[in-house]
């Protein structure tokens, strides 16, 4: 009788669990299998939130023929080359960059009447600023109650939008977030830069902690659940790296805190709940594999190769993944990518380098 | 001097209303011509180019237009010529869009439409607006004198309203938005534009009963309309000519009947 060698838990691992096997030894184009859906997407109703990121998965899903859920469609009348810098088909609502997750439990919170900030707008030289969506308006609007009517538009359709979906994939951007010092009401961007004036005794740089980002998820999904039992929750990180950090750290460590925080409580919540799934869009193109191919010169941005590689790894089954990588070279429909217009609020930092 | 009156079909009021005042015995200091350029439709896509310092047409029916009008093909400066040019205020074709039985302008009250920001509306009247104010930029750089006379107020009988089932406040909102946005174009170029007179129009800024052309036409004013309007343009153009000799002295004649716009001080 032959005896056989002790067997270890990796003896039945699969090829993807090793490095040299599934990355050293592979053409980037080739790593596969890096995600598993925890659910269906292509029954379900899907919508998209977050930072700026979150346009691109948006953008993908809705080429790639999902049930894409637009509760804010553009206006027939407004030409196609302004829609997106009004806002328009970006997320699956006219709420503009989600980067954090405080900002995220105050839109249901607000959109449902259960919070309402002690600050609502801004005025900037009689053009009138939204605090929670600063550029939703290029320009600001023209009065107060011409923002306040827009806005009790988009609370309803975002409030159909928690109601109806079924999935939503929600890109974490970041943790440095400004808030009032009143009500603890968290902007996108810090006052001051985007729209209204900054006063240090009125608003309060946080920089949230990962018990904090896991409770406001665990408090959004309560509340989603509250008037939508069966939503899903697809989590991301966005890979684009901060613009501009308020802390005293480097950009990079800024960067690196602020992302591996967002991963940690990602991968969390996914292994701790059935209805929360995670998808890796931060490591496929910030990741050591990726050797930075799909940053633009200024390490930031993600090239439309990029987008398009992370969406391949979405839809790894998908034979419309073939149109990935050669559309475009027929002058057809566009590739999956960048969209023509990019909305990121927290790319105007840049400009106070100059200052 | 002579006065050139041109544009798409809301002309014939003031032809018939000018008709009228000179069997009255109106008189003016300006010679006066009046004719129908083209249908308003067509401004919404290319209709002219800039050829060796002229205005030539791309659009068939306004080179016939002009022909007949003007006795020639192409437009440039002549002497003791200006004109009031009934074009760009063609309203209709934004209040008229189907989507607007989905959405609003936002100061309408409608709870089952979604409200549009001013600026959308904006967008919109500038975007359908493009050759048209390209049309105007070309002469001002040709140096050719005129002025802009708006299109009579909207109808409530309009189709869209009638027929489409577009809510009146909404069209008129839109209509008076993309007044405002056009004049303003106009004012940043220092170009003079001639609206309606009040007195024509309701509480509402429809056009009164006794100002419409009657028949099953919802569209135009009569020539009743068109006697008040053709004096607010004579005043216009007086205005203008009257000032222009004081402009041409401080300004050069790139200001010639340009309201309040030097060129070395203006901000374009």
């Amino acid at each position: 009788m032959s005896v056989q060698a002790p067997s270890t838990p990796y003896d039945a691992q699969p090829e993807k669990a090793f490095w040299r096997s599934a990355v050293a030894d592979k053409s980037l184009f080739d790593i596969e299998e890096v995600y598993s859906p925890k659910f269906d997407l292509w029954t379900a109703k899907v919508a998209t939130a977050g930072s700026c990121f979150a346009q691109h998965i948006g953008g993908a899903l809705r080429k790639a023929g999902l049930a894409y859920l637009d509760v804010e469609p553009p206006p027939p009348m407004l030409p196609a080359q302004c829609q997106g810098r009004y806002g328009y088909g970006l997320f699956s609502a006219r709420y503009g960059n989600i980067y954090n997750t405080r900002q995220l439990v105050q839109l249901f919170d607000r959109a449902f009447g259960n919070f309402r900030p002690s600050e609502t707008a801004w005025e900037t030289g009689g053009r009138w600023a939204d605090p929670f969506r600063p550029t939703i308006e290029p320009g600001g609007f023209e009065s107060q109650d011409e923002l306040e009517e827009c806005r009790s538009a988009h609370f309803s359709a975002v409030r159909r939008l928690f109601e109806s979906l079924e999935v939503l994939v929600f890109t974490l951007g970041l943790t440095e977030t400004w808030i009032s010092a009143v009500d603890g009401a968290a902007y996108p961007m810090c006052p001051g830069t985007a729209a209204g004036t900054f006063d240090s005794t009125k608003y309060r740089f946080v920089n949230l902690r990962y018990a904090e980002i896991r409770d406001d998820l665990e408090q959004f999904m309560r509340r989603v659940h509250s008037i939508n039992p069966g939503a899903k929750f697809l989590l991301t990180v966005s890979p684009v790296p901060l613009t501009a950090t308020a802390t005293k750290n480097h950009v990079i460590s800024a960067t690196m805190y602020s992302k591996s925080v967002l991963r940690a409580v990602a991968g969390d919540l996914c292994d701790a709940l059935d209805c929360v799934d995670y998808f890796p869009s931060y490591e496929l193109i910030a990741g050591t594999a990726a050797r930075g191919t799909f940053f633009e010169p200024n390490m930031r941005a993600v090239s439309a190769a990029g987008v398009a590689y992370v969406m391949s790894k979405f839809f790894p089954h998908r034979p419309a993944d073939t149109a990935v990588a050669t559309a475009g070279q027929n002058g057809a429909e566009p590739p999956i990518g960048r969209p023509a217009f990019e909305y990121c609020d927290e790319a105007a930092l840049g400009e106070y380098l100059t200052r | 001097m002579m006065l050139r009156v041109m544009g798409d079909s809301h002309v014939a009021a003031l032809a018939v209303g000018w008709r009228d005042l000179a069997t009255h015995a109106v008189k003016t200091d300006l010679s006066l011509s009046i004719g129908y350029l083209g249908s308003g439709v067509y401004l919404s896509s290319p209709f002219f180019f800039l050829g060796n310092d002229e205005i030539r047409w791309t659009c068939e029916e306004y080179a016939k237009g002009f022909l007949n009008l003007a006795g020639r093909e192409r437009m440039t400066r002549e002497p003791g010529i200006i004109y009031g040019l009934c074009l760009g205020f063609h309203t209709g074709e934004i209040v008229r869009l189907p989507s607007w039985r989905d959405f609003r302008p936002w100061r309408t009250s409608a709870p089952t439409l979604v409200p549009v920001s001013d600026a959308i509306v904006r967008e919109a009247v500038k975007e359908y607006s493009r050759y048209v104010i390209e049309f105007y930029d070309v002469m001002l750089q040709l140096e050719i004198p005129f002025f802009v006379i708006q299109a009579p107020p909207f109808r409530k009988q309009h189709w869209c309203i009638a027929l489409e089932g577009t809510r009146p406040d909404v069209a008129i909102e839109i209509d008076r938005l993309f007044r405002e946005t056009m004049a303003n174009e106009l004012a940043a170029r220092g170009i003079v534009n001639v609206p309606p007179p009040r007195i024509t129009m309701d509480e509402q800024g429809f056009l009164l009963p006794e100002y419409e052309i009657g028949g099953d036409d919802p569209h135009h004013a009569n020539g009743e309309y068109g006697k008040l309007m053709i004096l607010q343009v004579l005043k216009a153009a007086a205005a203008l000519v009257g000032a222009a000799p004081r402009a041409s002295l401080s300004c050069g004649k790139a200001s010639l009947f340009r309201r309040g716009a030097c060129p070395i001080t203006s901000n374009r």
